[in-house]
């Protein structure tokens, strides 16, 4: 006590024994302060502990469903925007379930289908189900409705969702088909009635109203601080029910809070489909299960589907394979070669090459069960080197005179009979041109003016005009004398036209009876005679030149008259020149 | 948008044939003497926003019936109908709008005198009425036989109530 204390020493020593006594906590707070501050320590803090909060949020029951709600709005945006920005790697993920679940619908609906399509028939031509008409007819509502209510169990066909202190109508939902009133009516007015029983009966315990009975009509009222679920149910709601509206009311004040304490009349905020999804929840029916049998009826139709479907399969069947034949015809028509043939929606479609000659594709279907109508063809034209084709194109191009024969053989284009030079020459100049022509053969081709006038020639040498006796007048009429001036300037104008200059000489002969000097006189007027008579006709005069041949040349001896006839005569020599010497 | 709106009146001033010509009925008038209370719809536009007031007719106060408060909760408006030729019901008016007052606080109100049809045998005091407006209450005459001044009345109500959110 005898020592004062020095007030730096002491608040030394006693920073130095604070020191000493709390720096580890010091040291901790620090630390703690510093994983506060910092969001980076904070964050690996949260993350180590946040799978494990999640997971026991989840599993507990008060908890779990406010996780999911409160989660719903951010997984619903990650979602949708995951799809905006990626939708193949979605589409890759949902992939193995759509094909399972469209099954599954597919097979749903039709099953629901089948299912309907049994009870229509046999309503409708079932004992009961002429009951029902007859009831349906008599009490004026719809067949439908009276079936329903005979196999009706329950069904929850409206709910209200009512502000509670105004009675205002914040949501109203039916079930399909449900005639109702003005919903806003029924809303303030099932309000009145409770604020009614309320007042009236308060005495009887504080209970609210719960429900009302009218016939096979219940209503059903659920209460909350800020809001009513009421159910107009017909037929016998389970107790079940109840639970039911009482877990949807819990689920709109819980997600409507906000909305509901700020309510000032405008019911927008209740249209949401959260609100309906709630609501949807209390929509609920019941049927009585009756024995399902299946009505002969129904049988009787999906035999008669099965036959008719059957019977269609057949159909189609037969006209692929009559297609498939049909196609196989035209491939190996000459001309024709088929790139594609397809059935294209409710007909087919036949494309390919068409050479212009080949045969029209329709006269190859025959009585094919293919519908003509519903053929459609696309060829493209091109020209096929089929031999009877390239011939039918050289005849068309070369244009030949009856008188010549084409063939073809193995691409050399062979003539054969007789045509004019010029045919000939245009011909070969034409036929190389051709396709499907390697080489021209005219070897066996002849003109036939050059035979025209090897003939005439021949007939000239063979003419003989006979004289009688003394006389240098000619024996023949004037017929044969017109038709020999007619082969002379024939004769004429073919060789000219050939190239070639005639040269006729009229030799005249005598018999031996007279002198060799007189003979000699006589046959030469006899030549000229002829040559008079065949000028007065118009033949050239250039063409003809005499010779008197006297008793020298006989054609006959002399011993007998009828010899001596045959050598009174004249004969002609006809002589072609050409440029290469006289043609024989 | 929807509201609820409360007719109030004495016994026998006519509301209920007031509105019946201008809303949509679905319950008997029968109901308001066993419930006390008769639900109709009016559906206005106003300033192209469409309103539709749930109205709910309390039976007429008289020395037998007394109005059950609870009708009048989560009203958010109030017509007063006063019967022209009866002073006295202007006092139960009064008197029921103090009620609702306590019950639902200040919303928005139009008082109606009706029976203008028969404004010749009026009785009520002209400087009562005056007074009232003077305080700033909303005063419409109307008529039940012609109809006059009752579709005017809703859209007044109407608006005053989108004006007082």
């Amino acid at each position: 006590m005898g020592v004062a204390p020095r007030p730096p020493a002491g608040d030394e020593g006693l920073s130095a024994l604070r020191r000493l006594l709390l720096q580890p906590e010091q040291r901790r707070i620090e630390e703690l302060g510093e994983r506060l501050d910092d969001p980076r320590l904070r964050a690996r803090d949260v993350g180590r502990v946040l799978p494990e909060a999640l997971r026991l949020s989840a599993t507990e029951s008060e908890t779990g469903e406010s996780l999911s709600e409160a989660l719903a709005p951010t997984v619903e945006t990650i979602i949708h925007d995951a799809v905006r920005r990626d939708g193949r790697r979605f589409a890759d993920a949902l992939y193995p379930v759509i094909g399972p679940a469209i099954r599954k619908a597919m097979a749903e609906t039709l099953r629901q289908m089948l299912q309907s399509l049994n009870e229509v028939l046999e309503h409708s031509f079932s004992r009961q189900g002429l009951m029902w008409r007859l009831e349906a007819w008599r009490s004026g509502r719809p067949f439908a409705e009276v079936v329903l209510l005979h196999s009706l169990e329950f069904r929850v066909e409206q709910v209200f969702l009512i502000h509670r202190e105004s009675g205002i109508l914040l949501r109203h939902l039916s079930a399909p088909d449900v005639a109702f009133e003005d919903a806003d009516l029924v809303s303030a007015m099932l309000t009145a009635i409770q604020d009614f029983m309320h007042d009236s009966f308060s005495s009887a315990g504080r209970q609210p109203l719960d429900g009302i009975q009218m016939g096979d009509l219940t209503l059903w009222v659920e209460q909350g601080p800020e809001a009513v679920i009421a159910g107009a149910i017909r037929g016998t709601p389970p107790e079940a029910l109840r639970g039911v509206f009482r877990r949807a009311l819990e689920a709109i004040h819980q997600t409507q809070a906000a909305a509901l304490r700020e309510f000032h009349g405008d019911p927008a905020a209740f249209e949401t489909a959260e609100v309906q999804h709630i609501l949807e929840g209390c929509l609920q029916a019941r049927y009585r299960e009756r024995p399902r049998r299946t009505s002969p009826l129904l049988i009787v139709l999906l035999l008669a589907l099965l036959i008719g479907s059957g019977y269609w399969g057949f159909l189609v069947l037969r006209e692929q394979q009559a297609f498939e034949a049909y196609r196989e015809r035209l491939d190996r028509a000459p001309g024709i070669v088929v790139t594609q043939a397809v059935a294209d929606g409710d007909g087919y479609r036949i494309e390919g090459l068409r050479d212009p000659l080949a045969v029209e594709p329709r006269s190859l279907l025959g009585d094919a069960p293919l519908p003509v109508e519903r053929l459609r063809f696309r060829f493209e034209p091109y020209q096929a080197l089929v031999p009877a084709f390239v011939l039918t194109r050289a005849r068309r191009l070369l244009q030949p005179p009856p008188t010549v024969d084409l063939t073809l053989d193995g691409g050399v284009l062979r003539l054969r009979g007789s045509a004019p030079a010029a045919w000939v020459e245009e011909a070969r100049r034409l036929a190389l041109a051709l396709p499907g022509v390697t080489a021209l053969d005219d070897g066996a081709l002849q003109d036939p003016a050059r035979a025209e006038l090897q003939s005439l020639r021949a007939d000239l040498g063979r003419q003989v005009i006979h004289f009688g006796v003394d006389t240098p007048r000619g024996e023949i009429d004037t017929p044969s004398l017109t038709r020999l001036a007619d082969d002379l300037r024939r004769l004429q104008a073919l060789a000219q036209s050939l190239g070639l200059t005639p040269q006729v000489t009229l030799v005249g002969h005598s018999d031996a009876s007279g002198t060799p000097a007189r003979n000699r006189a006589l046959s030469g007027q006899r030549a000229q005679w002829l040559r008079r008579q065949l000028l007065e006709l118009g033949v050239d005069p250039a063409l003809l030149a005499v010779r008197a041949a006297g008793s020298d040349e006989p054609a006959s001896d002399a011993q007998t008259p009828q010899g001596r006839a045959k050598n009174r005569r004249v004969t002609l020599d006809v002589r072609l020149d050409g440029a290469g010497g006289e043609t024989p | 948008m929807r509201k609820k709106v409360c007719l109030l009146g004495a016994f026998a001033v006519g509301k209920t044939s007031l509105v019946e010509r201008f809303v949509k009925s679905l319950f008997n008038a029968r109901y308001q003497t066993s419930l006390g209370v008769k639900i109709d719809k009016k559906s206005l536009v106003i300033d192209d926003q469409p309103l539709e007031l749930i109205l709910w007719d309390l039976a007429g106060e008289d020395e037998f019936v007394s109005l059950r408060l609870p009708y009048l909760r989560g009203a958010a408006g109030l017509l007063l109908v006063v019967d022209g030729t009866r002073p006295e019901t202007l006092d139960t008016a009064l008197m029921l709008h103090e009620k609702a007052l306590d019950e639902v606080g200040e919303v928005p109100f139009v008082l109606l005198i009706n029976k203008a049809d028969l404004a010749e045998s009026w009785h009520i005091d002209p400087r009562d009425i005056d007074r009232l407006v003077a305080r700033g209450w909303s005063v419409l005459e109307t008529s039940a036989k012609t109809g006059h001044g009752v579709e005017e009345a809703f859209v007044t109500l109407g608006k005053e109530m989108l004006g007082a959110e």
